[in-house]
């Protein structure tokens, strides 16, 4: 076959290809006019209640499926540009005293590292004879306030830390919880930071232009709440924290 | 439920499966209905259609526009096509019948026929005379761009009988616009 056949094969081809997307659309016109012309057929058709309940079901998962992926995509989001992870720095250190009461001691160092696009805040609990406290799904605490529209939509677990996610249609809040020890960086590029109060403890509130987070502790447990909120908003969701049973 | 859909009729954010189910659910059903002749299996079709088609919805399509509603009609009438054979191995025209379908005049050939762009529609309907599936996976292939792969995964096919298909359906194409003397070469 010389150079010329071959041009003509080709060209040949490309126009089968085009001609065959005529076909397409020549086809998609004709059901769709045989579709009109059976109206009457279809307005007659009582679609069972089982399957308008199964497309129910169906957008629902869609819109949890949806939500979990854009959670999932700002968690990666937040990982790369402000370096919010969270690492186990240290479980906990003894110390050995001569106390004779055996009670716990805390000893609770915020370590503020301010560098210059994060701090990190660390919790380090130094526990007298016992060790740092296990978090596992089964202990865990949940917020019993949450603004309007926003639900739960998922959780996840990485050691002892567990994520909860809440969103409504628009934004995700996301309240992450740890034992003591657990160290969160967290974008203050550009942040307004401040202690607040949050009950009868006090955290640190870092406000940006895309969302704020709050962070504390309640002596056994770290807390992050992170989300496009009025601070007042998170410090609410903050002091509703109840333990689950 | 319908009353639910239509309580958010309105809302800017009711996502496009939404829409296509308020807006085509009985049309589609009537579709699959139409090959299975039976109203809980067409509806257990459409079901399955809405399942693929989530997976392959550009967040910028028109919902409302010819080319998305053709794209639905076409998967649930593949499906339902699939459903009818395996329920029931129905013969499809044979190519080699398309003596008695094609009328046109055997000498003109194909290359001539398809610069009668007017007859488009006429072909695309002998096209799917031949059988059903022709037309519909010409569409997705040419029309809605999918990729073999896409198609075997929206019409629950091998890649293997898509292209299989494809061939079938080009040849028969081109039979119709002009019979064996295509291979002008």
């Amino acid at each position: 076959m010389n150079m010329r056949d071959e041009d003509l094969d080709s060209g040949m081809d490309s126009m089968m290809d085009a001609y065959y997307k005529l076909v397409g659309e020549a086809h998609v016109k004709n059901i769709l006019e045989d579709l009109e012309n059976e109206k009457d057929e279809i307005e007659q058709i009582q679609i069972s209640k089982s399957m308008d309940d199964w497309f129910e079901k169906f957008i629902h998962k869609q819109k949890k499926e949806k939500q979990r992926k854009n959670w999932l995509k700002k968690i990666r989001t937040y990982s790369s540009r402000t370096a919010v992870f969270i690492l186990v720095l240290i479980g906990a250190f003894t110390l050995v005293t001569m106390s004779v009461e055996a009670f716990r001691v805390r000893i609770f160092n915020y370590f503020m590292e301010k560098n210059e696009s994060y701090t990190e805040f660390r919790v380090d609990e130094v526990v007298d004879g016992q060790s740092t406290p296990q978090l596992d799904i089964d202990q865990y605490y949940y917020p019993t306030y949450l603004p309007e529209d926003y639900t739960y939509d998922s959780y996840q677990v990485g050691g002892d830390i567990v994520m909860l996610s809440y969103s409504n249609s628009e934004d995700t809040i996301i309240f992450t919880q740890g034992s003591t020890g657990s160290a969160y960086h967290v974008d203050t590029e550009d942040a307004e930071m401040k202690e607040v109060p949050i009950g009868n403890t006090s955290g640190y509130l870092i406000d940006k232009n895309d969302g704020s987070t709050l962070f504390w502790n309640d002596n056994d447990r770290d807390f992050m709440i992170n989300g496009n909120l009025e601070p007042n908003e998170l410090i609410k969701i903050a002091e509703s924290l109840e333990k689950n049973k | 439920m319908l009353a639910f859909l239509s309580v958010i009729e309105n809302d800017v954010v009711r996502s496009h499966l939404e829409e296509l189910y308020l807006l085509y659910h009985k049309e589609l059903v009537h579709v699959a209905n139409k090959i299975l002749k039976d109203y809980h299996e067409a509806e257990d079709i459409v079901q399955t259609a809405f399942i693929k088609v989530a997976d392959y919805l550009d967040e910028n399509i028109d919902v409302k526009c010819n080319k998305t509603k053709g794209l639905i009609v076409i998967i649930v009438r593949n499906l339902s096509i699939n459903q009818y054979n395996k329920r029931k191995r129905r013969a499809t025209a044979n190519i080699d019948d398309l003596a008695d379908i094609i009328c046109d005049d055997s000498a003109i050939t194909p290359e001539i026929n398809v610069l009668r762009l007017d007859q488009s529609e006429e072909v695309a309907r002998l096209l799917d005379n031949i059988n059903e599936g022709y037309a519909d996976i010409l569409a997705l292939k040419y029309l809605y761009e999918y990729t073999d792969k896409e198609i075997a995964e929206i019409l629950s096919m091998s890649e293997g009988s898509v292209r299989t298909k494809l061939t079938r359906a080009r040849q028969a194409c081109k039979d119709v616009l002009g019979g064996e003397r295509y291979e002008y070469a």
